[in-house]
């Protein structure tokens, strides 16, 4: 059977409880919106392909369920992760304080995995809590991207999952190109270096 | 042409008057058009015109008068001619003399010429000067003949020739206009003429004047003259003569220098010549004599007239003076005089021309209009017959269009109204068919509720019926006894046939007083409201009976699978209510008999537990019973416990949570009231009573049990609830099901017993389906029920099969909720062992429920197929994972309490807990990642950072270190695979880069430890920690044997094997050597010895040798003791346990040829024992 892609992604979804981490999927797997989206309850996932640059990439893209005491279930799904996307409400104050606490929670499960943080429900300015400035200033601290989308509204939740995958894509180029370089080295200093020295220097 | 040669006279006629000849500009316009007149003519006759140019004036005629042999006084001189030949002009030069005689300007190539090229009438010709040409050029032209262009490069010589011509016409003009009328005058003009300066080029020669003059009346005029001019005159008219001699004689010399012979005729023609001039010397002699007579008698005249002249005067005494200018007066007079007759004649002329040319005119204009009036006539007529054309090709074209459009338009409405006609017909089709579907329906809504009443009230009789008929029994049960007592108490005592007789009434009026209830009203109040509810509402169509949206409940599978799905249930539903299918409906008739029966059996008793509940619970509770039986359910299991807490227990929780407002669990449950079920129409909007209703509920149980406070999940349970029972009892339902079915700490902040039942379920599947379990391991598939087993199925489970459930889990605990996951997962299980990517297995997996269509047949599979199922089981692996699950979570939990502690704002949540074990495991992977990242840099490092701290942490490493290159240890790092592991093959145990890319490939092919194996692992290599020997022995079971049909004969039909009796042999043994009988304390060194002898092994025979090892029961036991006869095996070594002392193995019972005491072969029984324990010596 052949692959019907180039590459496959695993992203995660994590954030407070009804931030829209579940609506976000939807809009962008689907098309779809509701606003009474049913609690997630553990895990979900959807599959979704797109194109970028050209190459076909699938991605598995799971949607964890948000209250705390679900970490400890939620927590196996970091692993093989290669993208995280942390999803506050920027109508919700506290939603915006737990990201770092998310962002730790990433820390203490990955080892090295592309992260995007995404204010969601930006889509009345009334209810607006979380300054883009706010965010943006502690996204930049922290080095992420930070992206605000409103899944009711359909404003940035595609360009947001294409940021995120060309992320992916470009960490896993960097590292087959380091893994590559690496073995060169690897293979000129066996070369290049006399018994005597190799003794030495490695073991 | 006429017109033209009008005019060309006319200007010739005009050319007389001098006035004309000063404004040369009307001229030019004339001689302008006349040209082009000769140009025209002249590409038809090549006929040069003429143009004497008077070339270089003063050197030609200065040439003129040195060159020429006779040196005249004639008006000759050098011009150049224009010749016009084919369009090209070119000049030529000509010698042009006039002819004083004959009155011609003629022409030569050369002076010398005698004959001429051409002449000019003098008389006929007109002179003009014309702009076109160089102003010193002249044109002379004579009526219908070419005009003479001359030309000379000096002005003032064209003009003198030009004033001189014109002078000399006029005068041969006047003298023939004095021919007529005798009078003169001209001469005394051209005398004055005399006196403007001449250039040379002009000779006056009067001896011409005089030969001209034959006419005696010019004589006469001439005589007016003064005399003293006479003289010179003949002087220049011998002069010639004499000139023309001597060059006669010139002539003459040379030819006698050159001819000899011919000089005698040239002398004989001379001589004649000459004689022929003295002739004609002698007769000019002769007429000169003459004329001198006839000046002597003028002369004499005159001398006449001047005497009576003088006498006149001398008379009158007037003046000779006066006499002369008034003879003066007089010819000016006379000069005046013709000169205006003349003036007069030409004004006559002009005016009987111009009368004509008026006249001429007029035709002309009158023809102009004649032709302007047929021009504009055929004007008009070609317009109109333009118009007429255009017309009538518009007309034809119109015609055309008009007459194809036509056609097709026919064309077109015929078909259109035929069309029209065909879709008037199908609406009306249409129509009738729309009405009689509506009817139709109608009609069939109608006889559903009329079916549904029929059905409704059918069942309430037959409930009814039922129930008279209980009552019937029991009446008559009552009566018999009665009958009996009264029987045998005849004679004794009619008391007590009284009180028998009584209780009998009050029975019966008991029984009628029931009757007299609305039964049905009495078990569906609940449901009645709901049909209400149902009728009401108008949208029925979308809800089903339960409020749940028709349309949203299986939105989530995919479009394809959705529609297999569909046409699946479709089919099923399609059976189900096909008549044809009398089987099905007997057997929901029956299923509906046996519920009436059950609940009418009921009565208003309390529901006990029993085999036929279970039974029937099993097939499924009818809608309209649910409320009732979950209801009961529900009060078995929590009847003490209300007992405990009170009767007002929830209202005063009610009022506790309405005056409590600080609930740290109020801000999820808002979060989630709406997000519980909203494909219900209970729970669709904020208003909805069920949310509400659902708030309070969920709001309360937060209060009653702070430490489960609300979690994900019980929502759900909580709305499931609420669709059949009010709120109390919705809130009884929860804790129950939180309390008393599920295990403890199932909701709690860690959730740990989903947990481990996630682990429990695993190994299930593996035990229950072994090829699905490897077959989804393989493809490293999690399964990841938590939701199920959280909400008891109310996720991605449709509500018909989810209530199903429900119906059994509140009867018999949380059990069935392994069964029904498994039951989905072999329902589907063929389905994903073809599958063979992950992706598309996790993906059918999550909608499994939606997937499944055949309530029944789950059912079947949960309690039938998946049998044996013991609760035993499951709550013995849920032990063992509870422990394990346990620990590693405290392990965790103090790994993060090393991490930064963060702000907790979820209070209901303690956060700190990650249990899983995969995380522990990738924590040591970490570690040996740091390790392997340390040597990596340092070794990058290389000698620049030898006394570094961090080279004494290398140093350290590199004592237990394996040698090998960086670049292996790299790659082992990126793959997470730790350098021990790996088989060494390079020189003093280096690894090399081979060997970590053969390992790699090999673990690639490898498949990771199940968490039962991995248990198992640890367990059996902790085993080999303990120093301990093995014996084997055989041993007979003749007498065993000999004694055990007796026993089973005593053991009555329970299935007797050998291991109870092993058993029994071996605790019986362990009388003797208590020692045995111990664990061992590794933390102290110590056994602990029981006196009591526990025997843990429970279905041993059922199990397999490594199940055994790992059973919970089993642990803190002392002695192991295993069959593994059963399975067939002779000899067995088994691995002790850790903790324990002994472990036995039992082999097969073989029969074998033996000999006894006597030494006689007889047949025994034989099995083989191994026996392993722990080496010590004070036990030996």
């Amino acid at each position: 059977m052949s692959k019907d892609y180039d590459h496959l992604f695993k992203l995660l979804i994590i954030g407070d409880s009804g931030v829209g981490k579940s609506s976000l999927l939807l809009r962008f797997a689907d098309d779809t919106f509701s606003g009474n989206y049913i609690t997630t309850i553990g895990v979900d996932f959807k599959i979704k392909t797109l194109e970028v640059d050209g190459q076909k990439i699938k991605l598995q893209i799971w949607d964890t369920a948000g209250q705390e005491r679900f970490r400890t279930i939620t927590a196996t799904y970091y692993r093989g992760t290669h993208g995280v996307i942390v999803v506050y409400d920027v109508s919700n104050g506290d939603t915006f304080a737990n990201v770092k606490r998310w962002l730790h929670e990433i820390d203490q499960n990955c080892e090295d995995v592309c992260r995007i943080l995404v204010g969601n429900k930006n889509d009345d300015p009334n209810l607006k809590v979380v300054l883009t400035q706010d965010a943006q200033r502690f996204a930049d601290q922290m080095g992420i991207e930070l992206y605000e989308t409103s899944a009711k509204e359909n404003v940035n939740v595609e360009e947001m999952f294409m940021a995120i995958t060309r992320m992916v894509l470009r960490s896993k180029k960097e590292k087959e190109q380091r893994q590559q370089q690496s073995q060169d080295n690897a293979i000129r200093l066996q070369k290049g270096s006399a018994h005597k020295g190799k003794k030495n220097k490695c073991c | 042409m006429q017109m033209d040669l009008i005019s060309f006279e006319q200007e010739h006629d005009n050319t007389v008057s001098p006035k004309k000849v000063d404004s040369p500009n009307g001229y030019g316009e004339m001689l302008e058009d006349d040209q082009i007149c000769k140009s025209d003519n002249l590409n038809s006759q090549p006929s040069p015109s003429l143009v004497v140019s008077f070339d270089d004036a003063s050197s030609s005629t200065s040439d003129a008068t040195a060159v020429a042999p006779t040196p005249s006084s004639r008006l000759s001189g050098y011009f150049n001619k224009l010749g016009i030949k084919g369009g090209i002009r070119n000049y030529k030069r000509r010698w042009f003399t006039f002819n004083d005689s004959t009155g011609k300007l003629i022409y030569y190539r050369n002076p010398g010429e005698l004959t001429p090229l051409d002449e000019v009438d003098i008389r006929k010709a007109t002179f003009s000067l014309h702009p076109q040409f160089k102003d010193s050029s002249f044109i002379i032209k004579i009526s219908n003949d070419k005009p003479l262009l001359l030309e000379t490069n000096d002005r003032s010589v064209a003009l003198l020739w030009f004033d001189t011509l014109q002078e000399l016409r006029k005068k041969y003009i006047m003298d023939e206009d004095l021919n007529l009328k005798g009078q003169s005058g001209g001469p005394n003009e051209f005398y004055n003429k005399d006196n403007i300066p001449s250039n040379g080029s002009i000779f006056y020669d009067t001896n011409v004047f005089v030969s001209n003059e034959k006419d005696p009346p010019v004589r006469v005029k001439s005589d007016l003259e003064p005399p003293e001019t006479k003289p010179p005159n003949r002087l220049s008219v011998f002069g010639r003569i004499r000139s023309r001699s001597t060059y006669l004689v010139s002539g003459r010399k040379e030819s006698n220098k050159s001819n000899g012979c011919s000089q005698c005729s040239d002398y004989e023609s001379s001589i004649v010549n000459l004689t022929d001039d003295l002739n004609a010397v002698e007769n000019e002699l002769e007429a000169s004599r003459e004329v001198i007579k006839v000046l002597q008698l003028q002369l004499e005249a005159t001398v006449r007239e001047k005497e009576s002249l003088i006498e006149i005067c001398k008379s009158h005494s007037i003046t000779d003076q006066m006499l002369h200018t008034l003879a003066q007066r007089e010819k000016e007079l006379t000069l005046t005089e013709s000169r205006f007759r003349q003036s007069e004649n030409k004004v006559e002329k002009l005016t009987a021309e111009s009368q004509r040319l008026i006249k001429e005119r007029d035709d002309a204009k009158e023809e102009l209009n004649l032709m302007r009036e047929l021009i504009h006539v055929k004007d008009q007529t070609v317009m109109s017959l333009t118009n007429k054309i255009y017309d009538l090709e518009k007309g034809r074209k119109d015609e055309t269009a008009n007459n194809e459009r036509s056609n097709i338009r026919k064309l077109e409405q015929d078909e259109l109204e035929s069309l029209k006609d065909s879709v008037n017909a199908y609406q009306l089709q249409n129509k009738c068919l729309n009405k009689e579907i509506i009817a139709l329906n109608d009609i069939r809504k109608v006889l559903e509720k009329k079916q549904q009443e029929l059905q409704l009230k059918c069942y309430d009789w037959e409930a009814r019926c039922c129930q008279i008929h209980s009552k019937l029994l029991s009446l008559l049960k009552e009566l018999k006894q009665t009958m009996e007592m009264s029987e045998n108490s005849e004679e004794n005592d009619p008391q007590q046939l009284i009180s028998s007789n009584q209780s009998i009434k009050t029975l019966v009026t008991r029984l009628l007083d029931e009757n007299s209830l609305d039964i049905p009203l009495s078990w569906k109040p609940g449901n009645r409201k709901r049909s209400e509810e149902h009728t009401s509402s108008s949208a029925d169509m979308d809800y089903d009976e339960l409020g749940f949206s028709l349309k949203q409940s299986d939105c989530e599978i995919e479009f394809n699978d959705k529609l297999a799905v569909k046409s699946e249930a479709l089919n099923k539903m399609k059976m189900k209510n096909e008549g044809s299918e009398p089987a099905v409906a007997r057997q929901q008739f029956e299923w509906k008999y046996r519920w009436d029966y059950f609940i009418g059996n009921l009565g208003s008793n309390e529901l006990q537990k029993s085999l036929e509940l279970k039974v029937l619970l099993r097939t499924g509770v009818p809608q309209e019973y649910r409320c009732k039986i979950w209801r009961m359910l529900i009060n078995i299991r929590i009847r003490n416990l209300k007992e405990r807490l009170g009767t007002n227990y929830y209202q005063n929780l009610c009022t506790k949570s309405a005056e409590c407002k600080v609930n740290p669990a109020a801000k999820q449950i808002e979060l989630d009231l709406l997000r519980t079920l909203p494909n219900n129409k209970h729970f669709e909007n904020i208003k909805s009573p069920g949310i509400m209703r659902l708030r309070q509920v969920l709001t309360c149980y937060s209060l009653h049990s702070p430490a489960v406070g609300y979690c994900q999940g019980m929502n759900r349970l909580a709305a499931v609830a609420l669709l059949f029972m009010p709120e109390e009892d919705a809130f009884w339902t929860l804790v129950a099901i939180i309390e008393n079915i599920m295990p403890p700490d199932y909701f709690t902040a860690n959730l740990l017993g989903a947990h481990v039942d996630q682990f429990v379920l695993r190994e299930l599947l593996n035990e229950k389906m072994p090829n699905l379990g490897a077959h989804l391991e393989k493809h490293h598939i999690e399964l990841s029920l938590f939701s199920w087993f959280l909400t008891c199925f109310v996720d991605n489970v449709p509500s018909n099969i989810y209530l199903r459930i429900w119906d059994v889990f509140l009867y018999e605990g949380n059990k069935v909720l392994f069964r029904f996951a498994l039951a989905f997962l072999k329902y589907h299980s063929t389905a994903i062992l073809s599958m063979n990517d992950s992706l598309v297995i996790n993906q059918y997996i999550r909608l499994i429920g939606y997937r499944t269509t055949d309530v029944d047949h789950l059912c079947h599979i949960a309690f039938n197929q998946l049998n044996p199922f013991r609760m035993r089981t499951v709550k013995a692996k849920r032990l063992h994972h509870t422990q394990m699950v346990t620990n590693e979570l405290n392990k965790l939990d103090s790994i993060r309490k090393t991490l930064p502690v963060h702000e907790n704002n979820d209070n209901s949540d303690t956060p700190n807990l990650l249990v899983l074990v995969e995380i522990r495991l990738r924590g040591e992977s970490k570690q040996a990642l740091v390790q392997a990242d340390q040597v990596d840099q340092v070794a990058d490092l290389e000698a620049s950072q030898i006394c570094d701290s961090q080279t004494t942490n290398f140093l350290d490493c590199k004592v237990d270190k394996i040698s090998t290159t960086p670049a292996v240890r790299r790659i082992a790092a990126q793959n997470n695979i730790k350098l021990s592991n790996v088989k060494v093959t390079g020189r003093d145990g280096r690894i090399l880069k081979e060997d970590l890319l053969k390992y790699l490939e090999e673990a690639k092919n490898s498949v990771p430890f199940t968490v039962i194996q991995r248990a198992m692992f640890k367990s059996m290599t902790q085993s080999l920690k303990v120093p301990h020997f093995g014996l084997s022995n055989k041993m007979t079971l003749s007498n065993l044997l000999n004694i055990l049909p007796n026993l089973k004969e005593r053991a009555r039909g329970i299935k007797l094997t050998f291991m109870p009796l092993f058993m029994k042999a071996l605790s019986l043994a362990l009388n003797d050597f208590p020692m045995l009988n111990s664990s061992i304390d590794e933390k102290n060194e110590k056994y602990n010895t029981y006196g009591l002898i526990v025997t843990n092994i429970k279905n041993a025979q059922n199990l397999s040798i490594l199940e055994i090892l790992r059973r919970d029961d089993l642990t803190g036991g002392t002695i192991t003791s295993y069959i593994i006869g059963s399975i067939g095996g002779l000899f067995g070594i088994p691995v002790i346990s850790p903790t324990e002392v002994v472990i036995v193995a039992i082999g097969q019972i073989r029969t074998v040829p033996i000999f006894n005491e006597k030494d006689e072969i007889v047949k025994g029984y034989i099995i083989n024992i191994f026996c392993q324990r722990i080496t010590k010596p004070s036990i030996e």
